[in-house]
């Protein structure tokens, strides 16, 4: 009887493999998916789990416009804890000119975002603030490999910035903080953007390198756009990935080095928070919560060691890192950074998507962390 | 032996008080055909099981294909890994408790009895090339020209339903892309070699044809059954996806309709519950089980239960049902896609095992299948090979229940089935696919030879294969299956017997002379058993048990392992 519910989830799980079957076209889905660009519109559940915006629910709709070479997708989630993103990304002369362009716009709020502090201090409280952001970017690339490409941006974001819903029982930023320590602490801003971007990469397998380097990098110049607020600033990332095959193609050594910053003109307004690097998403700090640390410099340095475990799919990992946000260039050092050990499993769910389970221990304990959408 | 019987027992009446508590009551009992074979007493020396009486006809079965891959490949893995008693007996196995229970469909004499499953053909008496080569309905091939009746929809393969010009209904299946004759070929071969085997097949061809020979029936074109037109468009469509050759012929695999009303698919794992013929689970039934054996020989890596098909017929006054196997496309070197994938064959498709010695290892540990050299270079082959295959850790792709329960003397019948095909046989049933590429039908010969021998060699390396005993003359003959085919020198046996009467002793046979002296004497009734063992081997004795009956002794009971 203890396995019941065990029983009764694997009932289910057959029951929804079958509904699954008899709503859909089985010779698309046992058929193997002809590379390229899809050529009709398809809608697809999309799942999110983020331990500051929660567990997410949405929908992904993506296709053609007119034309194959011309592609749209959709992206839309709430979660429970109420976050919501939609994100709307189209491209046109994607793989088949040299010259393309491409648009984003986003609308992304989230009344729970975390919040530590400034700086690279482990042992600071969390708090949490509204943030809400409408963007938009739009961009000419020139190169047909997605992978060697130069593009040039400009883009547009409007941010707006409130208490926080405090559902999670974790204090506000407004109460905890000083605004005089925090720029822009309850304070919206409007910036535009201009600047370029580009990547270079030379791997065996785009989708599941094992041999290779990869480079990504963009810098932009911020303004304030039709706001009050007096913002200058430059920023930029640059990102280098590597992979080194062990003997054989299956068991890879993965480095990645990450390094980004923000640097106000002078006479500009301090820089909003909600503006600087922050350890989130590809820049999270494995073994703490992501948004822990923000800065004016990011730094993160990331070794794992992969093999395959089943079928071309699924890899165990075993990684360590290193990694810290200062005010400076000259503040980062090696011995100021944050380590962390830890190991996992990364599934190769589709040429465009990873997912990566990650358990990790740092200074301050452990975490789990799974993520759908790994770049890495 | 006790203690094995105890144990079963004990787990029986705990299983049945169990099920009793639990199940729900079936709503068939007041069946009376089904009483009425139940009160049949059934004599376990029969070599006919009398499955195949009238019964009505049993509900459409239309098992989903994803639900059953989800369970086959997930669900009962996971739910095997954690199956207490099952650990707990491999844990008392060193003290003789079995795991798993014998199979219940074995006669006397070891062998498993004619039924709507299986026909005892070629390890009984020897089929004759010719009929290997024709297959199992004779000489019936597509006549042109053919109207096709409906498109397949499921699978990875493109494929028709058609009728041809003598009103013969066929499937047919195309070959992939740049792989003429891969799919089909090993289908063709495959099934010729099980149906020759002993069971029940459909009727493959492999079959070439010109678009100009296909019509397209007026019904489909219109949109039958609610589904979308069919038109010459959309059969050009169908047809890029299909192997074709410099004269523009297509390549294929076609398969005769079966006789009967097709009923679904049979179940791997429990029985027909609405057919009262069915009365063993067909995870406990000989020639389930040993199918693993035949199958590993003929590496058919995509076994499933919609990879089979019940029949019933011929009508309702006298109908029962029939049990086929299909589609054994993905075997040998092939796969839908053309040349079968490495892996297939050596590891299920979620291999916990493989998985946790990857991890383990660092993924440092080289599978048997990166090892093998697979690659033939030739397209009408794919990926096959003899050197590293090992019989006992063959892997279909997914998680068989019948296999799961095989034992070591139903593998040792499986093997003695491989073990009967000559190499005529072999050939011929590669001959029935007109390989256009030469290099195709010598190696896809070889290979099977070379296989059929490794299989052999295991399993009577663990089972003694003495087999076929009779009484002449006063003596217990027998067979050594290992000496006859040729795969081991002249041998000794160790044999004890043991007479009802107490007396015990040792004898000694040579493979030379395989006989045992029986005593003259003896009153009428009185029984003696032997087991029969090979000297300076650890493969487990066979043990025959006689009686004195009319003056002579008679050979009641024969069992492996």
């Amino acid at each position: 009887m203890a396995f019941l519910p065990f029983r009764l989830l694997a009932r289910g799980f057959e029951a929804g493999a079958n509904y699954a079957e008899s709503h859909m076209n089985l010779q698309d889905f046992e058929n193997k998916k002809p590379s390229g660009p899809p050529t009709r519109v398809s809608v697809g559940p999309r799942f999110g789990l983020g331990g500051s915006e929660g567990i997410g629910l949405g929908a992904t709709v993506k296709g053609p416009i007119f034309d194959p070479k011309n592609q749209f997708r959709l992206d839309a989630m709430w979660t429970h804890l109420d976050s919501r993103r939609v994100r709307l990304r189209t491209l046109f002369g994607e793989g088949s000119s040299f010259i393309g362009v491409g648009a984003e716009g986003v609308y992304d709020y989230r009344p729970n975002r975390r919040f530590y502090g400034i700086g690279n201090d482990v042992g600071a409280a969390r708090t949490i603030f509204l943030q809400q952001e409408i963007r938009g970017d739009g961009w000419v690339f020139f190169g047909r490999d997605s992978t060697r490409r130069v593009r040039a941006i400009v883009g547009i974001s409007d941010a707006y910035i409130d208490r926080g819903y405090n559902g999670s029982g974790a204090h506000r930023a407004v109460e905890t903080f000083d605004p005089a320590e925090v720029p822009f602490l309850t304070r919206g801003s409007r910036v535009k953007s201009y600047g370029a971007g580009g990547q270079f990469a030379v791997l065996n397998d785009v989708h599941q390198p094992s041999r290779g380097i990869h480079f990504l990098g963009e810098a932009r110049h911020v303004t304030s756009a039709d706001d009050d607020s007096d913002l200058r600033f430059d920023s930029w990332r640059a990102e280098t990935r590597g992979y080194v095959p062990v003997f054989s193609p299956r068991r890879v050594i993965a480095l990645r080095g990450v390094l980004q910053g923000v640097d106000p003109e002078a006479g500009s307004e301090a820089i909003p928070f909600y503006r600087l690097p922050v350890a989130v998403k590809q820049n999270r700090f494995s073994g703490y919560s992501g948004d822990r640390f923000r800065d004016r410099r990011l730094a993160l340095l990331h070794a794992e060691y992969r093999w395959l475990i089943w079928a071309s799919r699924m890899y165990a990992f075993a990684m360590a890192q290193r990694a810290q946000v200062a005010p400076t260039n000259h503040a980062l050092r090696w011995a100021d950074m944050h380590e962390a050990y830890g190991g996992g499993l990364r599934y190769h769910i589709s040429d465009s998507q990873n997912a990566r389970l990650e358990v990790a221990k740092g200074s301050r304990g452990m975490t789990i962390d799974l993520e759908l959408d790994a770049e890495f | 032996m006790r203690l094995r019987r105890a144990s079963w027992a004990l787990t029986t009446v705990l299983l049945a008080a169990a099920l009793t508590l639990l199940a729900p009551r079936s709503a068939r009992s007041d069946n009376d055909v089904e009483e009425r074979l139940e009160h049949q007493p059934i004599n376990p020396s029969t070599w006919t099981d009398h499955d195949g009486q009238p019964t009505p006809k049993p509900k459409k079965r239309d098992p989903g294909h994803l639900g059953h891959l989800a369970r086959e490949s997930l669900i009962e893995p996971i739910n095997h890994l954690f199956d207490i008693p099952d650990k707990l007996m491999w844990l008392a196995e060193p003290l003789g408790v079995q795991k798993v229970p014998d199979a219940a469909n074995v006669n006397e004499f070891d062998e498993v009895p004619n039924s709507t499953w299986f026909t005892n053909r070629n390890h009984v008496r020897s089929v004759p090339p010719h009929d290997v080569l024709v297959g199992p309905f004779g000489s019936v091939r597509p006549t042109p020209p053919y109207t096709i009746k409906s498109v397949k929809k499921g699978g990875f393969n493109p494929g028709f339903n058609i009728k041809d010009a003598a009103g013969k209904r066929w499937v047919v299946k195309l070959d992939a892309p740049g792989y003429p004759q891969a799919s089909s070929g090993a289908g063709v071969v495959s099934s010729r070699l099980v149906w020759t085997a002993g069971y029940n097949v459909s009727h493959d061809e492999a079959f070439t044809f010109h678009k100009d020979e296909l019509k397209i029936d007026e019904d489909l074109v219109k949109g039958k059954d609610g589904d979308k037109p069919f038109r010459q468009a959309d059969l050009d469509k169908l047809l890029e996806r299909g192997a074709r050759s410099g004269d523009d012929r297509y390549y294929g695999i076609a398969s005769l309709f079966l006789p009967g009303t097709p009923i679904g698919p049979f179940s791997f794992r429990g029985k027909g519950e609405d057919d009262p013929n069915d009365r063993f689970g067909h995870k406990n039934r000989r020639e389930l089980r040993g199918l693993y054996v035949v199958y590993s020989w003929i590496n058919n890596w995509d076994i499933k239960d919609n990879q089979s098909l019940d029949t019933y017929g011929p009508d309702s006054a006298t109908g029962h049902v029939s049990h086929y196997l299909l589609d054994m496309n993905g075997s040998l070197g092939a796969a839908a896609e053309g040349a079968k994938p490495l892996r297939y064959g050596y590891e299920q498709r979620i291999d916990t095992g493989w998985i946790v010695r990857r991890f383990v290892t660092l993924g440092f540990i080289v599978e048997p299948w990166r090892k093998a050299r697979q690659k033939t270079g030739i397209p009408s082959v794919g990926n096959l090979e003899a050197e590293y295959f090992q019989p006992g850790h063959w892997a279909p792709l997914q998680y068989v229940e019948s296999f799961r329960r095989m034992t070591g003397p139903d593998a040792y019948w499986g093997a003695k089935v491989v073990a009967s095909f000559s190499d005529d046989q072999i050939a011929a049933a590669v001959d029935a696919v007109h390989y256009e590429d030469p290099r195709a039908r010598a190696y896809i010969r070889q290979v099977l030879i070379e296989r059929r021998d490794k299989v052999a060699r295991y399993w009577f390396d663990r089972i003694a294969p003495l087999d076929f005993f009779y009484v002449e003359d006063g003596a217990l003959r027998f067979h050594d299956l290992a000496v006859d085919l040729g795969l081991t020198q002249e041998r000794t046996y160790r044999i004890h017997s043991e007479s009802d009467d107490g007396r015990a002793q040792w004898l000694k046979a040579s493979s030379r002379d395989p006989e045992v002296r029986l005593s003259d004497g003896g009153r009428e009734g009185s029984r003696v058993s032997l087991e029969l063992s090979i000297a300076g081997t650890h493969a487990k004795a066979a043990h025959v048990d006689l009686v004195r009956r009319g003056g002579a002794w008679v050979v009641t009971r024969v069992r492996h392992g």
